[in-house]
This record gives structure tokens, sequence and C-alpha cells, in this order.
């Protein structure tokens, strides 16, 4: 039974255009339980429209994605459209922690959390906060429930962000670019929660452009250029030994650059 | 300068002051109604719902209040819509401030963030809830500035209903006018109740802005 | 129903009060303009009895109707010998009146200058007069220059109250056509369309000069 349980997300020759731009072009991806999948690749590849479309924000042109078996957005073979009420029931199995800070601001941290769980979910007040508080120790910030998001550090608000997403638990969880606004001495707590969910085998699919995290957590590597999977390899394959030209080159420019960096006393 | 000429009439002036107040009730939930239906109209998918809502707009962003007063009290009924005075100075206040008051909300829901919609839609909230339990309570505390500074002008301009005989305030001054021929004094003693009046509104205003967005102080 | 000969007869009397209209906008709103710089100015200079003096000033024109400052205006001048002139009382209550408004727009607009300027501009010399003249006002009123056309359109729509004080611009014509007339719709549709089109002429003219002052600046 264990073996033919279908994988949290598989996503085949997925297909989205905006105008007359194709900005994913045939992409495909399974993610097993519990694995790790950081996908990297240059500004405007397509990463966040990819995440998009993997949770229906953005509905694919063409393509098919199944949620831990079942059709997502459509049903009938591809023939018909989910209704609104489905599509968000699916999605909410999907936890997504996105690249700006999006907290709801007149929420408390507790509140934020709560939110989904009770309009969503129907939970009881109490039962909601007593797990949005589990939730937030998880991510260290208990001290903080009842805090505003404007009282909170951009890692903060991120730490709860994972949380509102984690207490839905969801079947996979998509991070866009989750440190990108933050400033530099922030970015270490947030990858710090990251880290120990991968190393809880949580499923997820990272967007990033934190190369050592990418190394270190990932079990996969994709690397995606103008809208298709350029190379999809192990962390050490990739960072190692890259096969494609186009991947030794984005290396070589964002590797550089990191070293630089790191170097400079 | 005789002040205590004023004395005798302060009973009809505050007949008059209760109208006003009346007709600035009525113009205010008339004209946030309207605005809601044209905010709503603004984001409509059919094109032509959103072309008259700006044609509209825009005919009002020319139009003096006191024209469309004309418009409807005096053209209206030419064309088979007749209205006791006070119905039709709550139209004209209605009609004049939805557009600005439409402006107004729909500034303060686009100055939300669409991440945080994004955030809603994910952990699968209804677009109803969204509204209610997002946007909404951030939008009531958003519109507070711009709803009172118009507020204040409709209570205002309910001074121009005294054109067409409606007896609010400014008319009952200008009847008290010419029985104590101390124009002067009186209009001063007018404005004097509206300043209080308004400066005390937009203070009671500005404390429930203040507790609305009480969740955006930083410590 | 709609009597074209009397549409076609109003309408040199309208046109001319439409100049009338056209002319109190202006000056009102050059007064408007004045009154603002100034109170902005007081406002924002540190002095703490011109900022008080400024807040009141505000919170009198915004706290009480247009149409009641125009009666205090047109009765109070001839009290302090001031011989007033219908117009120019109109045009100074009006005037005065924008002013207000005025005062908050130029003043966010001269927040919107990055404060190092000043400094930068102090650090040079500039006496604060100058500072104000040639950095922030000219900066504020490009900054501000949207908000100040709505404004203006916002004193052409107040112009007919001034009939309260007898000037005779283009709403009031129309009423005292429509009262020997009795007839409203001849008059009150082309009043309400000259009112749009003058005030579209405003939001246009901003927007060019928008356009120019930004390329000047590119
Ligand atoms: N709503 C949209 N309408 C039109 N074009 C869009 C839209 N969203 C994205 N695009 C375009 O699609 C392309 C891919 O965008 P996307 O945001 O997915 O890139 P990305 O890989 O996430 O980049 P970054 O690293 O900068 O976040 C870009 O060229 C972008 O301009
Ligand atoms: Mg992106």
């Amino acid at each position: 039974m264990l073996m033919t349980a279908p994988p949290p997300i598989s996503a085949t020759g997925i297909v989205k255009r905006f105008g007359a731009a194709t900005v994913l072009d045939d992409v495909s991806l399974t993610v097993a339980r519990g694995e790790v999948v950081c996908v990297i690749g240059p500004s405007g590849s397509g990463k966040s429209t990819l995440l998009r479309c993997l949770s229906w924000l953005a509905p694919p042109d063409a393509g098919r994605i199944e949620l831990a078996g079942e059709r997502l957005g459509l049903v009938d073979g591809g023939e018909r459209l989910r209704s609104a009420a489905e599509i968000r029931r699916q999605r909410s199995r999907i936890g997504m922690v996105f690249q700006g800070l999006n907290l709801w601001p007149h929420l408390t941290a507790a509140g934020n959390v709560m939110e989904g769980l009770v309009t969503v979910r129907r939970m009881p007040k109490a039962k909601a906060r007593e797990l949005a508080l589990a939730h937030l120790d998880r991510v260290g910030l208990l001290a903080k429930a009842d805090a505003y998001p404007a009282r909170l550090s951009g890692g903060q608000q991120q730490r709860v962000a994972i949380a509102r997403a984690l207490a839905m638990e969801p079947e996979i969880l998509f991070f866009d670019e989750p440190t990108s606004a933050l400033d530099p001495e922030l970015v270490g707590e947030v990858l710090d929660v990251m880290g120990a969910l991968a190393r809880q085998h949580t499923t997820m699919v990272v967007v990033t452009h934190e190369m050592s995290f990418a190394a270190e957590a990932a079990d996969r590597i994709l690397f995606m250029d103008e809208g298709r999977v350029v190379e999809e390899a192990t962390p050490a394959s990739f960072f190692g030994n890259p096969r494609e030209e186009r991947s030794r080159r984005f290396l070589d420019r964002t590797l550089s650059r990191y070293r630089l960096l790191v170097r400079s006393p | 300068m005789d002040w205590t000429v004023l004395l005798p009439h302060i009973p009809r002036l505050m007949d008059g002051l209760l109208i006003t107040l009346w007709v600035t009730v009525l113009g205010t939930l008339a004209s946030v109604a309207g605005a809601l239906l044209l905010a709503g109209a603004a984001a409509s998918p059919f094109g032509p719902v959103r072309g008259i809502v700006r044609v509209y707009t825009e005919i009002i962003l020319g139009l003096p209040i006191l024209v469309l007063l004309y418009l409807i009290y005096f053209v209206a009924p030419d064309l088979g819509l007749r209205l006791d005075e006070i119905s039709a100075g709550v139209l004209t206040l209605t009609l004049y401030y939805s557009p600005y008051m439409a402006e107004a909300i729909r500034g303060a829901v686009g100055s939300i963030p669409p991440g945080q919609i994004d955030a809603a839609r994910m952990v699968g909230m209804p677009g109803l809830s969204i509204a209610r339990r997002i946007v909404a309570p951030q939008v009531l505390g958003l519109v507070i500035p711009p709803l009172t500074g118009l507020m204040i002008g409709l209570a205002k301009d309910t001074a121009i209903l005294s054109v067409i005989s409606v007896q609010e305030f400014a008319y009952r001054t200008k009847q008290v006018v010419s029985r104590t021929y101390a124009p002067f004094e009186v209009w001063t003693f007018v404005a004097v109740v509206y300043w209080m009046l308004l400066s005390a509104f937009e203070t009671l205003m500005r404390g429930a802005e203040g507790r609305a967005l009480r969740f955006r102080e930083s410590r | 129903m709609f009597d074209t000969e009397l549409f076609l007869e109003s309408v040199p009397t309208l046109a001319d009060a439409a100049l009338v209209t056209i002319r109190l906008t202006v000056v009102s709103g050059a007064l408007g303009l004045l009154a603002g710089a100034l109170s902005a100015a007081a406002q924002l200079s540190g002095v703490t009895a011109l900022r008080i003096l400024s807040r009141i000033y505000v919170s009198l024109m915004r706290g009480t109707p247009l149409f009641v400052q125009l009666l205090v205006v047109s009765f109070g001048l001839p009290m302090l010998g001031v011989s007033a002139d219908p117009f120019l009382a109109a045009a100074l209550a009006i005037g005065l009146n924008s002013g207000a408004y005025v005062t908050e727009i130029l003043r966010a607009g001269v927040l919107a200058v990055p404060a190092g300027q000043i400094e930068a501009a102090a650090a040079v010399g500039l006496s604060p007069v100058r500072i104000w003249t040639r950095i922030l006002l000219p900066q504020a009123f490009a900054i501000s220059l949207p908000a100040l056309a709505a404004e203006l359109t916002i004193v052409l729509k107040s112009t007919p109250l001034a009939s309260v004080v007898a000037v005779t611009e283009m709403t009031y014509s129309g009423v005292l056509i429509q009262s020997r007339a009795f007839s409203a719709i001849e008059v009150f549709v082309p009043i309400a369309v000259g009112y749009i089109l003058i005030a579209q002429a405003i939001l246009r003219g901003a927007r060019h000069l928008e356009g120019r002052l930004a390329r000047a600046r590119a």
C-alpha cells in the first residue's frame, strides 16, 4: 500500500502564456512524499509562475496537475473546471509562503495562523488557537503570539507565514524566495526554520536564490531558464558538475558573486 | 456690533440646524451606499459598465453642485421627475458625493497588497470571506480620513439647499438676518456653530481612525 | 419641450457670463495658491505662533461652509471700511477658502522633498527664504500639480456661490434667464456642459504641464 500511495504533487506538460509570451513551456515535475525540491534559475525564468500554476492561483493553459492523485482544478479528464468551492478545498491542501511580507496586518500572529482554521476548516476558536500556538512554537515565536505584524521583524513575519501555512496541515509546502525581501541579517532565522522542516521530511518545493541552502537541504535541484526545466539533478551533481552549459554559466555568475561576498573582510 | 439681537432667534435657528443634521445624515448614508455601488461597478468585468462609471465620474468632477441641484429641481420635472425639496436636496448630495466617496474606497482597497489576497486564497478562503475578514477591516480604517473630509464637505453643502427653500440652518439664518438687520453678527454666529460642530466631528473621526488602525503601531 | 429659440437667445448672455466664471476661477485660484503657499510655509516654519495661526486658518476655512464665508466677507469688509466690489469680495472668499486646501496639498508636497536637499542648500549658504523660493516651493509645486489641478476644478465648482453676493457668473446668469422665461432645460443643460468643458480643460492643461515639467527634469 505504502509503495503505491500517489505523490503529493505531480505535474506534466505545464504551459502558461501571458498574451503572446510563453512563460512556462512544457514543464513537468513530480515531488515524492518527504522530498525537498529546490527550484533555481535566473530572474524571469518562470519560477514564481510555476508555483502559481501548481496552486491554481494562475491556472495553466495546458498540462495536468495531480494533488495526491486527484486532478487539480479540472474534472472529467480535463474537460470541465471544478467548482470554486472544490478548487478552494484543493488549494487549502497546499501551503504557500510568498516572496513579499504578506501577513494580514490587522490580525495578530496567532490570528493570522488561526484564520484559515476558523473560516475554512470551521474549527472552534479555542481549538484553533491551541493549534496556532503549537505551530508558532514550532517556528520559535510562541512569545510573539499576540503581537501584530507591525511589531515583528521581517524574519519573524516570514516565520509566522510559515506557521500559517503549516497549520492547514498541507500535503506540500511551496516557498517562493521567502528570504529575498529580508535584510541580510534576518535571512538566517528563516532558512533555519526551513532547514528544520526539510530534516523532518516535510514535502517542499523551494524557489530560492540561496545556493548554500539549496546545496544543503535539497534532495533534488530543478534548474529553470526561459520557462523550461534545463537540468534536474542531485545537489552534489548539479553544484559539483553541472551537465548543461546554461547551468554552468548561471552557477559561475551566482557563485563567483557569492565567493566574492564571503572573501571580502 | 450688537450680539444680543440674536438671542430671541436662537430657537428658530436651532430648528434649522436640526433639518441640516437630518439632511446630512440622510445624504451621507445614501452617498456611502451609492459609493459602494459605484466602486463595485468600477471593478465590474463588463467594459460598458466600467465605461458608464468613468463618464459619470468625469461629469461630476466638472459639475458644480449648485448646477446639479438646479438640474434636479428645475429641469428634471420637465422630464417627468418631480421631487419635493428635501428629496431633491438629498438626491443632489448623493449624486454629487457618491463618485468622490467611491474614489476614496477604491483608493483604500487598492492600497491593500495583492499578496495578502493571494495568501487568503491559498488557505482556501472564499471571495466573500476575503472581502469581509481581510479587506474590509483594513479598508475601514484607511477610508476614514478621506471619507471624513467628504462628509464634512457634504454637511457644509447642505447650506445650498436653502436656494430651493429647504428650511435648514442657512435658510433660517437668512430669515433671521432679514428680521434683525444684523447680517455680520448673525452670519458670524452661524459660522462659529458650523465650525464647532464640524471640528468636533473631525476630532471624533480622528479618534476612530486611530482605533481602527491601531494594529499598525510598530512600538 | 426644448425651446431652441430660447436656447439660441441665451447663448451670448451665457457666453459672457462664462467669461466671468473663468475670470473668477483664475483670480480665486491665484489667491488660493498665494494664501496656501504662505500658510504652508508658516506651518512648516518651526515658529510656533505662525504654525498655530496657520492651523486656525485651515480649521476655520474647512469647518464652515463657503456660502457662509462669502456672506461674512461681503458684510465684514464694509465694516472694516473697505468698499467691497462683489467680484473682489467673492474672489477673496473663494481664494481664502481654497487656500486652506492648498495648504495641505503643498505641505504634503514639501514634505515629499528629500530632507538632504535642504541640508545641502543650507550648507552652500542659501538663506531660509531662498531655500523656500528656490528649492522647496518649485519642487513641491511640481509634485503637487495633479492635486492642485483637482483643487482648481473645485474652485471652478465653487464660483456659482458668488451669486449670493450678486456676481453674475454663469450659473446666476442662468437663474436670471430662467426666472424670466420660466424654462430651465435650455439654460441649465448648456451651463452644465460649459462647466464640464472648463474642468476638462483645467485637468488636461495640468497633465500637459506635468509632462513638460517631467521632460524638463529628465
Ligand atoms: N501576470 C503576468 N502578466 C504578464 N506577464 C507576467 C505575469 N507574471 C509573470 N509574467 C512574466 O513571466 C515571466 C516569468 O515571471 P516569473 O515571475 O515567474 O519569474 P521568476 O523566475 O519568478 O523571476 P524572479 O526570480 O525575478 O522572481 C517574466 O518575464 C514576467 O515578466
Ligand atoms: Mg519570482
